[in-house]
């Protein structure tokens, strides 16, 4: 069983890890060859150097920016799914306000950003505010068509045993809607990471104590190239691990739910 | 227990799904309805269960002894579908008690007992923490019948329950419904395809008609009660059942 498992993995590791590698020896190879100035294009080892003298700032910065992130998503669960909710037991709310909530998802939130850092300001909560922002629409567009998109046979099964508006709610509505609520905070996790890192770049905490958004201004600023891929390193590495962390709950949930996927 | 006089349903999209339709069944009665694809049949049922208005004629359903006009909270009415509607949320035992919670009024002592038993009825013992997904179709449609039989119901409306299962599933459901409906005695509005289920399972047989729909022929179904599987191979339950199909294509 392990043994099996153990080369399962092995089996559907080894070409993207083939890749990543040929990659690295490309980048490494081409550097080296075109002889490529550090501060346009540092290879892999420096980038590597640079991961290594820079991190306990780039830990703390990681934390820093996860704490962001991770309060934008989880504000932006709890508001979207109340806001599905309201859609869902009001025809009038839902009519007059679900347009926007697709029109405004379509409005790039990086170009109002710096207006919500003038609103809330620098700091914690700015960053926050942003991550929350662009991690809500999601969450609210996928839970409302959980919470309508009912089979009509379940419904009269409800209206038949007399079921009230509440219970209808309780029992069908939210049950019905935890797939595409996870759906939605699938998309959201990931989106909440960017949101954090463009909220640093506008409201970022100032240089005692700093997030990944500013240090990529930073690094940028006294260009200092390796240190920047390392920051966004970083970046990517905490974008992936809210996924897969999001991704897995998923999982675990939904197999119990339906047993699919 | 139901009396449909004159009924005539006309949907919004002007198509008239029954026209003329008069109706009585007796309490303890177990009525059959058969007829060609979209007559209506199913349109009867939903009236009857008051999830349709008729547009003309009159209607009434009595399901208790107090009489109340549906749909009322006290009327003891099942709807099983072809689909069994199981929530894929809940286990077995969980979706049995559903209409039991929904309506309330029961401990919760009781809704345990009531949904063990049931689930008892239809052969699902050691099944109660089974997830829909972890059931075979005829399972599941066990459930949905435990979860129509833990109400104790007075009237049970099955729409072609069965009509999805396969043959030999199909016969042993039939045979054991029948027993279940020796032991309670409910009344049943049961439509199907199925010229034979219908003749093995009811009192009564009644032959719909094309769209609009309304009743061609009925015939009373001359075996007597308890029946078992041999009578489908007796040449008088396929010389009748040929009689009633015969009426279908006519």
């Amino acid at each position: 069983m392990i043994r099996t498992s153990i080369a399962q993995a092995a089996r559907s590791l080894a070409p993207p890890l083939t890749f990543f590698l040929l990659v690295l020896a490309i980048w490494h190879g081409t550097v080296e060859l075109l002889d490529i100035q550090p501060f346009l294009l540092p290879g892999p080892g420096r980038v590597i150097d640079a991961v290594a003298n820079n991190l306990p700032g780039l830990m703390r910065a990681a934390r820093l920016t996860a704490m962001g992130a991770l309060g934008g998503f989880l504000l932006a669960l709890v508001c979207g799914f109340t806001i599905a909710v309201l859609f869902s037991q009001s025809r009038i709310i839902e009519r007059s306000l679900y347009p926007y909530a697709i029109f405004l998802q379509t409005v790039p939130i990086v170009a109002i950003a710096p207006l919500i850092v003038i609103w809330i300001g620098h700091g914690i909560y700015g960053v926050v505010a942003v991550s929350f922002i662009i991690s809500l629409f999601p969450i609210v567009v996928n839970t409302a068509t959980g919470l309508t998109a009912i089979p009509v046979e379940l419904l009269e099964l409800f209206a038949l045993n007399g079921a009230s508006r509440w219970q209808t709610l309780i029992k069908l509505r939210i049950p019905n809607a935890v797939p595409s609520f996870l759906t939605g905070a699938k998309i959201s996790c990931g989106l909440s990471v960017i949101g954090a890192i463009v909220g640093e770049f506008f409201a970022g905490y100032g240089s005692e104590d700093f997030g990944l958004g500013y240090l990529i201004m930073l690094t940028k600023a006294q260009t200092k190239i390796a240190y920047l891929f390392a920051t966004i390193l970083f970046s990517t590495g905490l974008g992936l691990a809210f996924f897969g962390a999001v991704s897995g709950l998923n999982r675990l949930i939904l197999t119990r739910w339906n047993g699919n996927r | 227990m139901i009396r449909c006089q004159d009924i005539g349903v006309c949907f919004k999209d002007g198509t008239q799904a029954l026209s003329g339709l008069n109706l009585d069944v007796d309490e303890h009665e177990f009525v059959a309805i058969v007829g060609p694809s979209g007559c209506g049949k199913s349109t009867l049922l939903r009236l009857v269960a008051g999830l349709e208005t008729p547009s003309t004629g009159k209607l009434s359903v009595n399901c208790d002894e107090t009489a109340q006009q549906l749909p009322s909270a006290g009327a003891r009415l099942a709807y099983v579908l072809q689909d069994p509607t199981l929530l894929p949320w809940r286990h077995a035992e969980a979706n049995v008690a559903l209409p039991l919670e929904l309506r309330g009024g029961f401990s919760s002592q009781e809704v345990k007992q009531r949904v063990l038993d049931a689930l008892d009825m239809v052969g699902l013992q050691g099944f109660e923490r089974s997830f829909p997904h972890q059931l075979s179709g005829g399972m599941r449609m066990r459930a949905s019948i435990a979860r129509a039989l833990a109400l104790s119901p007075d009237l049970l409306l099955m729409d072609e329950p069965f009509g999805a299962l396969d043959e030999l599933s199909r016969m042993r459901l039939n045979e054991e419904l029948l027993g279940l409906w020796e032991r309670d005695r409910w009344t049943c509005l049961f439509v199907t395809h199925s010229v034979q289920e219908a003749v093995f399972l009811s009192h009564r047989v009644l032959v719909m008609s094309a769209r609009p729909g309304r009743i061609l022929a009925s015939f009373e179904v001359p075996f007597e009660f308890p029946r078992s599987p041999a009578l489908r191979a007796e040449q008088r339950f396929v010389e009748f059942a040929a009689d009633v199909s015969g009426q279908l294509e006519g």
